[in-house]
């Protein structure tokens, strides 16, 4: 039998190189630290051996450590501790912007929603006449905001009355990304008072447009429908640009005001009118989309911010801070809700309020003027006619029966 | 390449009990063991290769704690087997038998590491070169003895790696070389290392040190293995904990906790065995700032675990660390001692 340790005798060559490689029974193990713990020779002879072993071990760690390159090399070491804060940084960084685009996506939402408008026909005409004086090519390509202040000014040459707007006009409508525009807080929060159809306003020629707010449009394009009413428009006039503040919406006692740039601030208007918005869309422009009765909404519909919803038992709420807090209209109707909507809107003026916006969303527009060169000679002919009641919200019950509410809390039955 | 002693391999091995002729190995283990150790291009017959392994297995049991080597189960062999590095050994017992190819084998896989380790070992090319030759001359088997051939590679089992038994055994040869002439060492640099120790140890107290003696030696004999290794180890060799940790396989935090935990017990062992043969508390601490050289080595190799027969004696300055382990200061490793 071989027997490496003995009384006296140091463990042989194989018994300690065992030793070392962790080789040996567990039992023999034992016995050769035993030894080891008490004999110096053997002690050397193993720490010898170990170190000898791990000197000629191949450096395997430090051989991929070198290896590497790029961004793990040592050059970028120094960097490594940087990165988790980076990090935390973007995401940070990541999360704001996502909660931004969240809450400017409502708006964004109105306007895509939003079905293209029918304009009534006299509107039509007289927006023709202020989109002509508008879209002349070489003033819309000339009223960029990088252009000189001359660009701003209202009153350049008339265009020819009958021009008809060529495709490159078009293109620069449609492609301008610095169209001017409002912005879209002051088309929510403010909109512009309601012109007085029947007072002419004007524009006066070589007057700067000092009190004009202009805001380069950088976000949103220009809408489909919007160039459509645009490019669909002609009429002589000032090739003005369309866009107008409120404050100069406003009417001025400068004298009579052509009906070119009555229709055009029509169209302004038109503009800034509120989007209803209708079906679960509307619950996209609230984070609580679960309403006080836990159950799901079933439709919905929102004008401004209000909203309305009716959930799957088909109660209705209302809520006047854009869902943040619901009501549960009292039931003026019979049967049950199946759904409700927001009536798209109609060319007509702006509403300081909601009700006046409901209101005029009702206005019947005027007959459109038989020659639009005639109106803008006589505009004072143009009466808009008595408001009817408004019409905000509609609701349809489970035996199609109609009600219709101007603020979404009172409601009639609409007459078949 | 100077040709071989002839030796054949039944004398190479040494001679087993009987029981081996009467045990076999399973043919299905042999012929799966044969096509996996290369024993055919190391030039030995299948009957020299089942010998072989049967002489391995009935020197460790087939790995059995219990049970004679007759009942081994084939499938036992297998298990076995696997665990002994049956490529090494057959080129070793081959080595050892003279065969030729064999010793083509062996120089090929074996020679440049030989000789880096030798001069890793010695620290020193030239040293390191004469250490490799003098290892292969024995390993030729030169040596001679009782009429016989010796060949050191008979010693090898296959527990190890080959190239791990040759290091450990240069290792053994350079530490029985220094081991033997480190007395030789000029008695200047004797005195100038000993001198500082000797002037900043103070006075012992004659009727203190047998007393000391019996106290550190109680006090070391109460503590495992292990623990002994590690305090034999850090405090009298010298080692650091990665080197330590390396040599058992554990991490050197634990290491570092087990041998803190270690000292501190064989501190308070120390100082309750003191107080316990009369000694007051300060007197027990005072005594710890002993010299150990003060301590007779008779006294001291019993505590020291069984240090008697590793040739200490009172002029080793090996010894002198005990002073470092009851006082807590590292010393400088034996590779820097045996380079210089």
């Amino acid at each position: 039998m071989n027997r490496p340790i003995q009384p006296d005798i140091h463990p042989d060559a194989d018994s300690l190189n065992a030793f070392v490689e962790r080789a040996l029974p567990e039992a023999e193990h034992g016995l050769v630290l035993e030894h080891v713990a008490g004999c110096a020779r053997c002690r050397d002879v193993v720490y010898l051996a170990q170190q000898i072993a791990e000197a000629e071990a191949p450096p395997v760690a430090q051989v991929q450590i070198g290896a590497r390159r790029g961004w793990s090399s040592p050059l970028f070491a120094r960097w490594r501790v940087a990165w988790i804060p980076a990090a935390a940084l973007a995401a940070v960084a990541g999360v704001l912007i996502w909660v931004q685009l969240q809450s400017a996506r409502p708006a964004v939402d109105m306007a895509r929603v939003a079905p293209p408008p029918a304009l009534p026909a006299g509107a039509a005409t007289s927006a023709t006449a202020a989109g002509v004086a508008a879209l002349a090519p070489s003033e819309a390509v000339a009223h960029r905001p990088q252009s000189d202040n001359s660009a701003r000014k209202v009153g350049a040459p008339p265009a020819p009355a009958a021009a008809i707007p060529t495709p490159g006009m078009r293109a620069v409508q449609r492609n301008a990304p610095n169209e001017f525009q409002l912005q879209d807080n002051e088309v929510r929060m403010s909109p512009p008072a309601q012109p007085d159809l029947s007072a002419p306003t004007a524009i006066q020629s070589e007057r700067p447009l000092a009190n004009t707010q202009w805001q380069p449009r950088q976000q949103v394009p220009m809408s489909a429908d919007r160039a459509t009413s645009a490019k669909s428009v002609q009429a002589p006039g000032d090739p003005n640009m369309i866009a107008v503040h409120g404050g100069v919406m406003a009417a001025t006692n400068a004298g009579p005001k052509p009906l070119a740039e009555t229709a055009a601030q029509t169209v302004t208007q038109y503009e800034m009118m509120p989007q209803p918005v209708d079906g679960l869309a509307a619950l996209r422009l609230t984070k609580h989309l679960k309403l006080p009765s836990g159950l799901n909404p079933v439709s919905s519909a929102a004008m401004l911010n209000r909203l309305l919803a009716v959930d799957s038992a088909g109660t209705l709420f209302l809520s006047g801070d854009a869902g943040k807090h619901w009501d549960a209209v009292p039931v003026q109707w019979t049967g049950k809700v199946k759904g409700v909507s927001a009536q798209p809107r109609t060319l007509a003026a702006p509403a300081d309020s909601l009700e006046t916006a409901a209101a005029s969303i009702a206005v019947a527009p005027s007959p459109p003027p038989a020659d639009a060169q005639s109106s803008a000679v006589q505009p004072a002919n143009i009466k808009a006619p008595p408001p009817v009641p408004a019409v905000v919200f509609r609701l349809v019950n489970d035996q199609h029966r109609a009600w219709i509410s101007s603020d979404g809390r009172t409601w009639h039955e609409q007459p078949q | 390449m100077e040709a071989v002693p002839a030796q054949t391999v039944a004398t190479a091995v040494p001679a087993e009990p009987s029981t081996v002729a009467q045990c076999v190995i399973a043919p299905s283990v042999l012929d799966e063991l044969w096509r996996s150790s290369e024993a055919e291009a190391c030039g030995l017959s299948r009957a020299e290769f089942e010998q072989i392994l049967l002489r391995i297995g009935m020197a460790q049991n087939f790995g059995l704690t219990a049970g004679l080597p007759l009942d081994v189960t084939p499938g036992q062999q297998a298990a076995f087997f696997t665990s002994v590095r049956i490529a090494d050994l057959v080129r070793a017992r081959a080595c050892a038998g003279g065969s030729e190819p064999a010793w083509e084998r062996f120089i090929g896989l074996y020679r440049q590491p030989l000789l880096r380790a030798a001069i890793a070992i010695t620290c020193n090319e030239s040293l390191g070169r004469e250490l490799a030759d003098g290892l292969y001359a024995e390993l030729y088997g030169l040596t001679v003895r009782e009429g016989g051939r010796r060949c050191p590679l008979d010693s090898y089992s296959g527990r190890g790696s080959l190239i791990g038994w040759l290091r450990t055994t240069l290792a053994q040869r350079h530490v029985d070389q220094h081991r033997r002439t480190h007395r030789e060492q000029p008695l200047d640099e004797i005195n100038q290392s000993a001198a500082p120790i000797a002037s900043s140890a103070g006075q012992p107290d004659p009727k203190i040190l047998p007393l000391l003696a019996s106290a550190v030696e109680e006090a070391l004999e109460s503590h495992d293995c292990e623990e002994r290794f590690l305090l034999a180890s850090y405090y009298l060799d010298g080692h650091r904990l990665h080197e330590i940790a390396a040599v058992l396989g554990v991490h050197e935090a634990t290491v570092s906790r087990k041998l803190k935990r270690a000292t501190e017990a064989v501190r308070k062992r120390i100082l309750r065995d003191l107080e316990r043969r009369g000694l007051s508390r300060r007197e027990a601490r005072e005594a710890l700032e002993t010299d150990p050289r003060d301590l007779t080595p008779e006294a001291l190799t019993p505590g020291l675990g069984g240090m008697s027969h590793t040739g200490l004696s009172a002029e080793n300055p090996r010894r002198l660390r005990l002073k470092e382990l009851l006082q807590s200061s590292p010393a400088k490793p034996f590779k820097e001692q045996a380079g210089r």
